[in-house]
C-alpha cells in the first residue's frame, strides 16, 4: 500500500518537486500552502509521514509540530526549512521532528532522508514485537526489550541513540563498521555532513561503559578501517 | 611649583606687586628728605607724587598682565593653528606639536590633540583598508555568485529553447552542467554564512574530549576514494600515544575536510597527500595535511588564510574554488585555542600544520 505523506511548504515550486519526487518512490503526496490547512488534512486522515517547512504564513512550523506532536498518534516528521542555524536544527529536533533538511536541499539527499525514516518506523515496529534477548558481554549486560544497560550490576544511562549504536555493535561482535557504516545502519542516514555525529556518540558510549576510554575495551578502534565491539570468542 | 600655570602667573603677580612696594620705598624715601621735608608739605607737590606713583603702578601692572596674557594665548594659538592644519589636511597626518618640556596645562592639552589625532589617523586608515577589503569581497563573491548562476541559467534556457532538436545525450550533459554549477553555487553561500557567522561569534565550539586520531583515520577514509579516482596518493601517518583533544568534533572535522580537500585541489595525479598526527611534547598535538603540487611562493604564503584570497598556483580547476575554506579553517582552529600555519616550497608543495592543545589528563576510571 501507497505510503502517504502530507508535505506543509509555502513555495508551490518546492512543494510540487517533493511530489514528484516522493511519487517515484510510491509515496501518495498531499500538498498543503499553510499549517492550518496542513493541520486540518491531518486531523481528517492518516498520515505516515509529515514534510514541515519552519517558516509558514499564519502558524510557524514549531508550532505546527508542537500540535503534531500532542496528538496521541505518533507521526513523523521531517523539517524542512531556509534557517541552518545550529539553534534552529536544535529547537526542530527538540520540538520533536525526526529529522531535518536545510534548503537548499539535494532531493536525492531529501528522498534518502524520507526512506531512513520509514525504515527506522519499521525497525520501531519490528523490535516492539520481539522477544525478550539479553546480550552479555564481560561486565555489560544489555536488556533488548527493557532497552537497559548494565555495568558490572550497575545501570548505565544511555540516550536512545547511544543505545541503539551499542546494540547494533553488540549485536555483531567482532565485526568492523566503518564510520560511514554505522551512520547509514544506526541513524538511517547515508549522506555526508553528518559523520562527526558518530565520533561523538561512541566518544561519549566510552565514557559511559568503559573503565578506560583511553584504552577501550568494549567499542575498539581498527587502525585504517573502523570500529568493532570486542570479540569475546578470539580475546 | 613652576611646573604649572597657575604657579607661574602667581609667581609672575607676585614680582610685580614686590615691584610697585619697591617703587613706593624709592619714592617715599625721595619724599622725606629734609632739603625736600618744606617742599613736600606743599599739598600741590604731595598730590602730585601721588598720581605718578599710582599711574606709574597701573601702567607697571598693565605691562605685566600684558606679558603674561601673550605668554599664555600664543602657545594656546598655537595649538589652535596645528589643530586647523590637521581639520584643513582632512586628518591624513597626526598633529605635530612641539611642547616646551614644561608639562604644564598647555602642554597636557598638546599631548593629548597630538594622540587623539593619531588615534583619528590609524581609525581612519583603518576604516579605509576594511571599506577597500569589503569591496574587494564584494567584486569577488559577486564574481563567484554570477559564474555558476550564468552557466545554470544559459544551459537551462538552452535547453527550453532547443528542447525538440537536443539529443538525450545532449540534454544529459546540459543538465549535469546545471546541476554542478548548482551545488558550486549552494557551497559558495553555505561557506560565505558559516564564515560570516563564525567572525561574527555566533558559533560557539561545543568541546568534548576525543580522540583526534580517530577522527583523522575516518576523515581520511572519506576522501579515499576521491583521491583514488583523481589518480592521487593518500597517506596517513597517525604516531602512537597521541593525546586527547578537548574540541568540537564537528568543526575540527570541517578543518580536516578543508585542509584535504585543498590538498588535494593542488595535488597533480600520481601525487601525495599526507595527513600527519603527532603529539607535541603532551601539551599540544600536531597536525600535517602536505601536498605536493606546486607550491606557493613565500611572500604569499602570509595571505594564503585571508578570506578570498586565492593563490594562482596554475593547476587546473583553481578558478572554480572560491577561497573560503581556509579562512573558515583559521578560525576554527583560533576558536579553540590552536594555531595554523603554512610552510611552502615552491615546486615540491606546501603543508599545513596545526596545533591544538591537548585536552587536560583524566584519571581513568
Amino acid at each position: 500500500m501507497a505510503r502517504q505523506v502530507l508535505v506543509i511548504e509555502d513555495d508551490p515550486d518546492i512543494g510540487r518537486l517533493i511530489k514528484l519526487q516522493l511519487a517515484d518512490i510510491g509515496c501518495t503526496v498531499k500538498l498543503a500552502a499553510d499549517g492550518l490547512r496542513g493541520f486540518a488534512e491531518l486531523e481528517a486522515k492518516p498520515y505516515d509521514l509529515v514534510i514541515l517547512d519552519l517558516m509558514l504564513p499564519g502558524i510557524d512550523g514549531l508550532e505546527i509540530c508542537r500540535r503534531i506532536r500532542a496528538r496521541p498518534a505518533y507521526t513523523p516528521i521531517l523539517m524542512l526549512t531556509a534557517k541552518s542555524g545550529e539553534l534552529d536544527r536544535v529547537l526542530g529536533l527538540e520540538m520533536g521532528a525526526d529529522d531535518y533538511v536545510t534548503k537548499p536541499f539535494s532531493v536525492l539527499e531529501l528522498v534518502a532522508r524520507v526512506k531512513a525514516i520509514f525504515r527506522r518506523v519499521e525497525s520501531l515496529a519490528n523490535q516492539s514485537a520481539a522477544t525478550g534477548q539479553v546480550i552479555e558481554s564481560g561486565a555489560l549486560v544489555i536488556d533488548v526489550e527493557r532497552r537497559e544497560v548494565r555495568l558490572d550490576g550497575r545501570p548505565v544511562e544511555l540516550t536512545a541513540t547511544e543505545f541503539e549504536l551499542l546494540l547494533h555493535f553488540a549485536r555483531h561482535p567482532g565485526r568492523v563498521f566503518t564510520r560511514a557504516q554505522l551512520l547509514d545502519q544506526v541513524w538511517g542516514y547515508s549522506h555526508s555532513g553528518y559523520e562527526h555525529t558518530v565520533n561523538s556518540h561512541i566518544n561519549r558510549l566510552r565514557a559511559k561503559i568503559e573503565t578506560n576510554p583511553n584504552q577501550p575495551e568494549y567499542i575498539q578502534t581498527v587502525w585504517g578501517v573502523g570500529y568493532k565491539f570486542r570479540d569475546v570468542a578470539r580475546s | 611649583m613652576f611646573r604649572s600655570l597657575y604657579g607661574r602667573l602667581a609667581a609672575v603677580l607676585m614680582g610685580v606687586f614686590v615691584a610697585v612696594g619697591g617703587l613706593m620705598i624709592v619714592a617715599s624715601q625721595t619724599m622725606f628728605e629734609p632739603e625736600r621735608l618744606q617742599t613736600v608739605l606743599e599739598p600741590n607737590l604731595l598730590l602730585e607724587l601721588a598720581t605718578y606713583l599710582i599711574v606709574g603702578a597701573v601702567a607697571f601692572s598693565l605691562l605685566a598682565a600684558l606679558i603674561v596674557f601673550r605668554f599664555l594665548t600664543r602657545r594656546l594659538r598655537t595649538l589652535c593653528e596645528s589643530i586647523e592644519v590637521f581639520r584643513d589636511g582632512g586628518f591624513s597626518a597626526p598633529l605635530q606639536l612641539a611642547g616646551n618640556g614644561g608639562g604644564d596645562e598647555i602642554d597636557m592639552l598638546a599631548a593629548v590633540f597630538a594622540e587623539m589625532s593619531e588615534r583619528i589617523v590609524c581609525q581612519l586608515e583603518a576604516l579605509a583598508q576594511v571599506d577597500a577589503r569589503r569591496r574587494e569581497l564584494l567584486a569577488n563573491v559577486s564574481h563567484d555568485l554570477r559564474t555558476p548562476l550564468a552557466s545554470m541559467q544559459g544551459y537551462l534556457e538552452t535547453l527550453l529553447l532547443k528542447d525538440g532538436s537536443l539529443t538525450p545525450e545532449e540534454r544529459r550533459s546540459y543538465l549535469q552542467v546545471a546541476t554542478r554549477h548548482c551545488e558550486r553555487l549552494g557551497k559558495l553561500v553555505r561557506d560565505l554564512f558559516e564564515l560570516t557567522r563564525l567572525e561574527a561569534h555566533e558559533i560557539r565550539p561545543q568541546p568534548e574530549r576525543f580522540p583526534l586520531a580517530e577522527l583523522v583515520q575516518d576523515v581520511a577514509q572519506k576522501f579515499e576514494l576521491q583521491a583514488r579516482k583523481a589518480g592521487q596518493h593518500l597517506v596517513t601517518e597517525i604516531a602512537p600515544e597521541v593525546p586527547m583533544v578537548l574540541a568540537d568534533i564537528g568543526m575540527i572535522e570541517r578543518v580536516l575536510e578543508n585542509l584535504i580537500e585543498n590538498a588535494m585541489r593542488y595535488t597533480p595525479a600520481e601525487g601525495t597527500i599526507r595527513v600527519t598526527l603527532q603529539a607535541d611534547g603532551g601539551a599540544a598535538v600536531r597536525l600535517g595535511v602536505s601536498d605536493t603540487g606546486k607550491g606557493i611562493a613565500t611572500n604569499e604564503l602570509a595571505n594564503v588564510f585571508d578570506r578570498y584570497y586565492r593563490v594562482d598556483r596554475g593547476e587546473p580547476g583553481n578558478a572554480a574554488h572560491a577561497g573560503l575554506g581556509l579562512a573558515i579553517t583559521r578560525r576554527i582552529v583560533e576558536l579553540h585555542a590552536g594555531t595554523i600555519r603554512a610552510e611552502s616550497t615552491p615546486g615540491q608543495g606546501t603543508r599545513f600544520v596545526v596545533e591544538l592543545p591537548a585536552a587536560p589528563a583524566v584519571s581513568p576510571g
